[in-house]
């Protein structure tokens, strides 16, 4: 292929497929400093952005990646959740009840901006199924292999997570798959915390019909 | 947890990239504070004013614009005229080292492995919009190829762009039947949303028209209408039978239809006497 990101890729499987087990990363909790850390940056203190970053943007690059299902994507996200973030830091007025989980509902719009505005990953992979490229013509060279069988894995995650209604993939998506308590993900994505557990609830059930067994341990 | 439902393990930033998003990120914090101080507020104004001017002449010439979403015409759209008012985008040429530091900076990336080292830069220039300055190269590399990417403004504000730089082969000539080709697809624009009403207002669209063009091409010009209102055509002048156009509509857009349901993208081109050439999609 002649073009990047994410022009390595065949198209979405389209189906579902049961996952083997792996244990997944969940990050640690926020330390206590993270408070203090928050306000810094409020007061405009660029250092305090630094050390953010350093402590989240891995969590902020899986997170996107989980949901674009391309790490080149998922790059660009990072760069823009971390300058976002100090743009809007500079005009919030009042503190931050819940940084990560801003954090993260920042990362969310990113997302939705980096996808929208990427409609050519989509046009591309439309292209390649509608002209059958032979993945003999996909030079070796372009390829790194874990990273492109990660993202052809996520992207048959996803759907089976786009059988779920939206707000209940993107409960799982910042509860379950990156970590963030219920307070956390309530702050993310605007609503009550009692919300994102009904949702996680029903979710459960949900995929528990919809992959036709009992889903082992339960959602968090 | 399930066992169905686990995604890939989580990765680390490659190396390098993560320190190269930092730096970006703590630039952005200067170029913030350089904005609210109010340094180069006063060069921005004007060129909105003027991008705004420029729409309002010619939505009154151009009422019919289309209100969906539509891929672009290969015809113009309206009864076009040459040199018709429209923005020149160019910003004169970026220096050879400055290119060439794009060009390894580009290969250092996967998959830029596949590209060989550098032979000539055939092209290097700096671009201008009403969103900021941006760059863009054709280089040719040791495996024959021609290669170009762009560097457009960072809509976040950052000098980086918000897209990564797209990195294409040129694999297409013009020739007497089809004088110009587009090398980019226009259905593939940007925009930013504001975080606070994720639905409601875009900004800060923009678009980026490459193409390869025949002497016979005098010059070629993209423009984006939103929700009807036409905005002014952009143009670049033809280097080296290459032109690229960066096309920008700031913005606010408020809407409560997605923004790329709502907003049209064009370009037209022209022979030198002013006579409008077909234009082919070539990417």
């Amino acid at each position: 292929m002649d073009e990047e990101p994410g022009g390595n890729r065949e198209g979405r499987a389209g189906h579902s497929e049961v996952m083997r087990h792996e244990k997944v990363d969940v990050p640690a909790a926020p330390p206590a400093a993270d408070d203090a850390l928050w306000a810094e940056l409020l007061s405009g203190e660029p250092r305090a952005l630094g050390e953010l970053f350093d402590r989240y943007s891995r969590q902020v690059y899986n997170f996107a990646f989980r949901r674009t299902a391309s790490w080149a994507l998922a790059e660009e996200v990072t760069q823009a959740t971390f300058v976002s973030l100090w743009r809007r830091s500079r005009t919030l007025s009042g503190g931050v009840e819940n940084g990560r989980g801003w954090l993260f509902g920042i990362a969310e719009n990113e997302c939705r901006n980096a996808v929208r505005g990427t409609v050519r990953a989509d046009r591309l992979r439309a292209r390649l199924r509608d002209h059958a490229v032979d993945r003999a013509t996909v030079d070796p060279a372009d390829v790194v292999p874990g990273r492109v069988d990660a993202e052809r894995r996520m992207d048959e995650l996803r759907a089976v997570l786009a059988r779920l209604p939206v707000h209940e993939q993107r409960t799982i998506e910042l509860v379950v798959w990156s970590g963030l308590s219920t307070a956390e993900a309530a702050a993310a994505m605007g609503v009550a915390e009692g919300t994102v557990k009904s949702r996680l609830s029903r979710a459960r059930g949900r995929l528990t019909q919809l992959l036709g067994t009992p889903i082992p341990g339960g959602l968090p | 947890m399930t066992d169905l439902l686990t995604p890939p393990p989580e990765q680390d930033l490659p190396p390098g990239r993560a320190a190269d998003i930092r730096r970006t990120v703590l630039r952005s914090t200067g170029e913030t504070r350089r904005r609210r101080s109010g340094r180069g507020v006063w060069l921005l104004v004007p060129a909105v004013a003027l991008l705004v001017v420029v729409a309002v002449v010619l939505g009154l010439r151009s009422p019919q614009a289309p209100s969906v979403y539509a891929s672009p015409s290969p015809a113009p759209s309206t009864a076009p005229t040459a040199g018709d008012g429209a923005v020149d985008t160019d910003a004169g040429p970026l220096s050879r080292a400055e290119a060439v530091a794009v060009v390894d900076e580009l290969r250092s990336r996967p998959p830029g492995s596949r590209r060989g080292p550098l032979v000539d830069v055939v092209l290097a220039r700096r671009t201008t919009t009403a969103l900021g300055r941006g760059t863009y190269v054709v280089w040719t590399d040791t495996t024959g190829s021609t290669w170009w990417s762009a560097h457009v403004p960072d809509v976040m504000g950052v000098g980086a762009p918000l897209s990564g730089p797209a990195v294409k082969k040129v694999a297409r000539a013009p020739d007497a039947a089809h004088p110009v080709i587009r090398l980019t697809d226009l259905v593939n624009f940007g925009w930013s949303i504001d975080n606070d009403r994720p639905d409601s207002t875009a900004r800060d669209l923009h678009v980026e028209g490459f193409y390869r063009v025949s002497g016979a091409v005098d010059r070629v010009e993209v423009r984006m209408t939103v929700e009807g209102e036409p905005g002014p055509w952009f143009t670049a002048p033809v280097h080296d039978g290459y032109v690229f156009i960066p096309a920008v509509a700031p913005g606010p857009h408020s809407t409560t239809e997605h923004i790329d349901k709502v907003t049209t993208i064009e370009d037209r081109a022209f022979d030198h006497d002013g006579n409008p050439v077909p234009v082919t999609a070539g990417y």
